[in-house]
C-alpha cells in the first residue's frame, strides 16, 4: 500500500507537468499567414513555413519558404485544412506578419483576428500588412537575395519603419486604436512587383475596421511626422528651383532631424477647430545647386510653404476617407465629453476644421556648403 | 520515514557506549617494579607485535630498557640522541642528561600511546618514573602548491600531511602571542589528533565553545580524514551545499583567521577545515585580493555568473526547447530548430545523457594518470562531441549548451562547492523538462529559500545577503580596495570588529599640511 502510495506521488510530482509539454522539434512555424477572400467569396488562408535544408559543409543552414492555402469558412477552419497536408504541428507563436489582401479587407479586418486574440499561444508581436490584389500571391514571390519569403518582407518593412514610411505597431498596440471609435488605424501597404519582389507602398488607411484607401510614401511620412511618430530617418526630396537646365539641380533632399509636433484642438458652438503646428529641423543631404548658407531663407520659407500644402493634402485625403489617425474622437471624447455626445459618431472627423502649419528650419548642410 | 528514523535514533544508542570506552583509555597503570614486568606489559599491549623492539640497556651503572617502534622511530636519532649522550656521560652526569634532554612520567599507558606517535621510552631498572624522547620518523612531502587550489600571484605553500609542519606554517604567517593552538583527540578506539587554531583577540568563544562541545559530542570508531570529521560536525548533512570550508592553502587559512573565524587541523590531512563559512567564501581566491582590485571584482563577478549557468542553463534550455520556445528572438529560432528538428531523444534525456557523459570523462580523468588523463579528455569531449552531433543523436545546441555549463561549473574555485552546483543542475533539469518555466522558478526558489536556512555554526549562511549587510558586500561580489576593508565581516561574529582605521593614512596627512 504504502508502496503504491508513494509511486503515484512520484507520477503526480513528475508527470502533471507533461501535459503541458509543446516540442520545439515537432513544431512547424508559420512564419506569415494572409487573409484572402477567393472568387466564390470563400475566406482562403495562406501561410508560408520555413524549409531547413541541411547545411552541406557551411557553417549555416539555408532556409527557404513554402507557401500552403486552403480555404474554409473560417481562419481555424481553413488552418485545420492546411494542418492535414502538412507534417507536424502548425505554430503560429512566432508569427511575425498577418497580410490582408485588398478583397477581404475592404469588408472587414477585425473577425479573422479574433482567433488570434483569442488564443494564448499566438504571436502578438506580428505586424499587419494590406496587400494589393490576393495576399497569398506575395507569399509566392521568389527574392533572390533572401529566399526566406518572411525574412524577406520582415526586413522590408523593417527598413520602411526605420524611413518613417510605417509606423512601428504590432497586432498587440493595434487592438486597443483598432476597437476605439475615436480612432482610426494605419497599416503598411505592400504590392507585388512585377520583378517577383515586394515594395512598401506607401500606408493603407483604414476607416473603422475597412480598407479605405492608400497615401504614397511620401505622404505617409509627412503623416507620421504629423503623428509625432518619427522613425530614424524621414527623408524628403522637393523642387526648389525652376530655372535650372538640368533638372537635378532644381531639387533639393533633406531629412528630419528635430521634430516638434503640437497640436490644439478647440471647440467653438459644436465646431471642433484643430490646430496642428509641426516645427521641423532639417539636415539638407543633397543640393545639387550648392551654397545653402546664402538661400537658407528662402529654402526655409520655401519647404514651409511646400510642406504646408502637403499636409493640407494629406488631411484632406484623410477626411475625404474618413480615416482618423491622430486619434481626434478620442481627445474629444476625453477633453470634451459634452461636444462628442452630439456629434456624428461616425463621421466626426469629416467636419473637424483643420490649421495646418509646418515650419521647416535648416539647421545643417553637410560638410560642404 | 523508516529511513530518517534509523537515522536520528543511532546517536542515542552511541551515547551509551561512549563514556567506558573513553574511561578504558583513561586508566592510569604505575610502572612495575622489574623489568621483565615492564616487558611483558609492553609485550602484551602490543600483542607481541615485530616491529616493538625492547632492547636492554647496560652501561656501567646503569640497567634499564629501551622501548620503540621500530617503524615509527628513526634509528639513527635513537643512536644519536639517546645512546651516544649516555655512554658519553660520567656516572654522576647522567641523571642530569635524562632530566634535561627526556620528558619524565609515571602512566605506562601514555607510554603506550607515545610509542604510537614514534618516542623512544627508557625504562630504568628499580625507577617508578619512565623516561620518553620523540624520535619519530618523518617521511614527509616538501611544502609545495596544492594542486587543487592553484593562483597566478601569491604565495605558493600548501600544507601537508603532518601536522606540525603545518601548524608551523601558520605561526611563520601569523607572527602574534595571540595565536592559540588547542590540541584536541577524536576517535574511540583509535585517536586522531586535531588542532583549533584561531586569534585569542578576534574569534567568537561562543563558537569554540560550540566546536568543542560538537567534538565531545562526537562518537567514533576513528576518523580517516576530514571528510568524515565535516560529516560529525556540520549542521546539516543533507544539505548539498558545504558547511565548512576546506583548503589546502596558507594563505587563506591566514586570511580567514584574521577575520576571526577558526581553523581545524586533522593530523595526517593537508587539508584545514574553517569554520564558520558562508556561501560567498567558497567563491573566493587568493588570486583576487593580489590583483588590481577592479580586475579581482570583475573575475569575482564572473564566478557569480557562472555558478547561475552552470545551475540554470541547462534547465532553461529544456524548458525553451520542450515549452516554451517563444521566448526564443526571431533570428535564433530558425538555427535552434534546423539543429533539434531530427534529434530522436526528448530534450530531458538528451541532456541528461550528455551531462553524465562530461561527468564520467572528469572521473575517468581525475582516477587516471595524467598522460592516460588527458588522451580520454581528447577522446571524451573532441571525439564523443563530434560524432554524437554526426550521428544525429544529439543536437549542435544541446552540445554548446552543456559545454559552456561544464567550464563554468569547473570555475567555481572550491570543489566542493563546483560539486554542489553540478548536482543542483541535475535536479532542476529534471523539474525543467516537466514543468517548463515554473519547475525551474519553484526549483530555484526552494533553493534560495534552502541557503536562507542554512547555518554553518551559528552563522547564517547566506549572509551578507539574507540577512542583508550592506556592509560586507565589500568582499562578496565584489572586491573593493584594501583600504575600504575597515571593519572584519559580520559573519565571523568576531570580538574586535576594527580592522583598520585609516589605511592610507599619508594621504589625509598631505591634506592636512596643504
Amino acid at each position: 500500500m504504502k508502496r503504491k502510495l508513494s509511486t503515484l506521488f512520484l507520477l503526480c510530482i513528475l508527470l502533471t507537468g507533461c501535459w503541458d509539454q509543446h516540442l520545439m522539434k515537432n513544431a512547424i512555424l508559420v512564419q506569415i499567414l494572409s487573409y484572402d477572400l477567393s472568387e466564390d467569396e470563400e475566406f482562403l488562408l495562406g501561410v508560408s513555413i520555413p524549409i531547413i535544408e541541411e547545411p552541406s559543409g557551411g557553417p549555416q543552414a539555408l532556409v527557404k519558404s513554402e507557401t500552403f492555402s486552403a480555404k474554409g469558412l473560417t481562419p481555424r477552419e481553413s488552418r485545420k485544412k492546411i494542418a492535414r497536408e502538412i507534417s507536424g504541428n502548425l505554430d503560429t507563436s512566432k508569427n511575425k506578419l498577418i497580410l490582408f489582401g485588398e478583397q477581404i479587407a475592404v469588408n472587414d479586418i477585425y473577425p479573422t483576428l479574433d482567433v488570434i486574440w483569442r488564443d494564448p499561444r499566438n504571436s502578438l508581436g506580428a505586424t499587419l500588412g494590406i496587400v494589393e490584389g490576393r495576399a497569398v500571391d506575395l507569399l509566392n514571390i521568389k527574392p533572390k537575395h533572401q529566399s526566406n519569403v518572411s525574412e524577406y518582407i520582415q526586413d522590408a518593412l523593417t527598413s520602411a519603419e526605420e524611413n518613417t514610411i510605417i509606423p512601428n505597431e504590432t497586432i498587440q498596440t493595434l487592438a486597443s486604436e483598432m476597437l476605439d471609435p475615436g480612432e482610426d488605424i494605419v497599416l503598411p501597404h505592400l504590392k507585388r512587383n512585377d520583378k517577383n519582389s515586394a515594395v512598401v507602398v506607401g500606408l493603407a488607411l483604414m476607416n473603422e475596421r475597412k480598407y479605405a484607401g492608400s497615401l504614397s510614401p511620401q505622404d505617409s511620412t509627412l503623416l507620421l511626422l504629423m503623428k509625432d511618430k518619427k522613425g530614424k530617418f524621414a527623408r524628403f526630396t522637393k523642387k526648389v528651383n525652376d530655372e535650372e537646365e538640368f533638372n537635378i539641380n532644381n531639387y533639393i533632399s533633406f531629412n528630419v532631424q528635430h521634430l516638434k509636433r503640437k497640436l490644439k484642438i478647440q471647440v467653438k458652438n459644436g465646431l471642433v477647430s484643430v490646430k496642428l503646428n509641426l516645427d521641423l529641423k532639417v539636415n539638407i543631404e543633397e543640393y545639387p545647386k550648392g551654397d545653402v548658407p546664402k538661400q537658407i531663407n528662402r529654402l526655409n520659407k520655401e519647404l514651409s510653404e511646400e510642406l504646408t500644402n502637403d499636409a493640407n493634402r494629406v488631411i484632406k485625403t484623410l477626411q475625404q476617407l474618413n480615416c482618423d489617425p491622430f486619434g481626434m474622437g478620442r481627445r474629444l471624447m476625453a477633453f470634451h465629453p459634452n461636444t462628442w455626445e452630439m456629434l456624428d459618431k461616425k463621421d466626426y472627423f469629416k467636419n473637424i476644421e483643420f490649421t495646418t502649419n509646418v515650419k521647416v528650419d535648416i539647421i545643417s548642410h553637410g560638410i560642404v556648403m | 520515514m523508516k529511513l530518517t528514523s534509523l537515522i536520528f535514533k543511532r546517536p542515542k544508542k552511541r551515547d551509551n557506549k561512549q563514556n567506558p570506552s573513553k574511561q578504558e583509555s583513561q586508566v592510569f597503570k604505575e610502572v612495575f617494579d622489574t623489568i621483565d614486568d615492564n616487558t611483558s606489559f609492553f609485550k602484551q599491549a602490543f600483542s607481541g607485535s615485530d616491529d616493538l623492539k625492547i632492547n636492554t640497556l647496560n652501561v656501567r651503572t646503569i640497567s634499564g630498557i629501551l622501548v620503540f617502534l621500530e617503524t615509527m622511530a628513526d634509528k639513527e636519532k635513537i643512536q644519536k640522541d639517546i645512546l651516544k649522550p649516555i655512554m658519553e656521560s660520567d656516572n654522576t652526569q647522567v641523571g642530569d642528561l635524562l632530566k634535561s634532554t627526556f620528558q619524565r612520567s609515571t602512566n605506562l599507558y601514555q607510554a603506550q600511546q607515545e610509542l604510537l606517535n614514534g618516542t623512544c621510552i627508557l625504562i630504568l631498572d628499580g625507577n617508578k618514573k619512565y623516561y620518553m624522547l620523540d624520535v619519530a620518523l618523518s617521511k614527509d612531502r616538501p611544502v609545495q602548491e596544492p594542486n587543487n587550489e592553484q593562483v597566478i600571484q601569491g604565495s605558493h605553500e600548501g600544507f601537508v600531511e603532518n601536522l606540525m609542519t603545518n601548524l608551523h606554517l601558520i605561526r611563520k604567517a601569523i607572527k602574534t602571542p595571540n595565536l592559540k593552538l588547542e590540541h584536541l583527540n577524536v576517535g574511540d578506539q583509535i585517536q586522531s589528533k586535531l588542532s583549533l587554531v584561531y586569534r585569542e583577540d578576534l574569534a567568537n568563544k561562543e563558537l569554540i565553545k560550540e566546536f568543542k562541545q560538537r567534538i565531545d559530542g562526537v562518537s567514533i570508531d576513528y576518523i580517516p580524514s576530514f571528510g568524515y570529521l565535516q560529516e560529525l560536525i556540520e549542521d546539516s548533512t543533507w544539505s548539498p551545499f558545504p558547511q565548512i570550508l576546506y583548503t589546502e592553502r596558507v594563505d587563506r587559512v591566514v586570511g580567514h583567521l584574521n577575520e576571526g573565524r577558526v581553523a581545524v587541523f586533522i593530523e595526517g590531512n593537508p587539508s584545514c577545515l574553517l569554520i564558520p563559512i558562508t556561501f560567498f567564501a567558497f567563491f573566493h581566491s587568493p588570486d583576487d585580493y593580489n590583483s588590481r582590485w577592479i580586475i579581482g571584482s570583475f573575475v569575482r563577478s564572473l564566478r557569480f555568473l557562472s555558478i547561475v549557468i552552470a545551475v540554470n542553463l541547462p534547465a532553461v534550455y529544456i524548458a525553451v526547447i520542450g515549452f516554451h520556445f517563444e521566448v526564443l528572438p526571431d533570428e535564433l529560432v530558425l538555427p535552434v530548430i534546423s539543429s533539434i528538428r531530427n534529434i530522436p531523444f526528448p530534450p530531458l534525456i538528451e541532456a541528461l545523457v550528455m551531462e553524465l557523459t562530461i561527468e564520467l570523462i572528469r572521473e575517468a580523468g581525475v582516477r587516471l594518470p595524467s598522460r592516460i588523463g588527458q588522451t580520454i579528455g581528447i577522446v571524451g569531449g573532441l571525439v564523443i562531441g563530434d560524432a554524437v552531433v554526426r550521428a544525429g543523436l544529439i543536437s549542435n545546441t544541446m552540445i554548446v549548451v552543456v559545454a559552456i555549463t561544464a567550464v563554468a561549473a569547473y570555475s567555481i574555485p572550491t570543489s566542493a562547492m563546483s560539486d554542489a552546483v553540478r548536482f543542483l543542475r541535475f535536479i532542476l533539469m529534471l523539474l525543467a523538462s516537466t514543468f517548463g518555466f515554473v519547475g525551474i522558478a519553484f526549483g530555484t526558489m526552494l533553493i534560495l529559500s534552502h541557503l536562507c536556512r542554512l547555518e554553518s555554526f551559528g552563522t547564517p549562511y547566506f549572509t551578507p545577503w539574507a540577512p542583508f549587510h550592506l556592509k560586507d558586500l565589500k568582499d562578496t561580489f565584489i572586491r573593493l580596495p584594501i583600504w575600504k576593508f575597515n571593519t572584519r565581516p559580520y559573519d565571523s561574529k568576531s570580538t574586535n570588529p576594527d580592522r583598520q582605521s585609516l589605511a592610507r593614512g599619508w594621504k589625509f596627512n598631505g591634506k592636512r599640511q596643504k
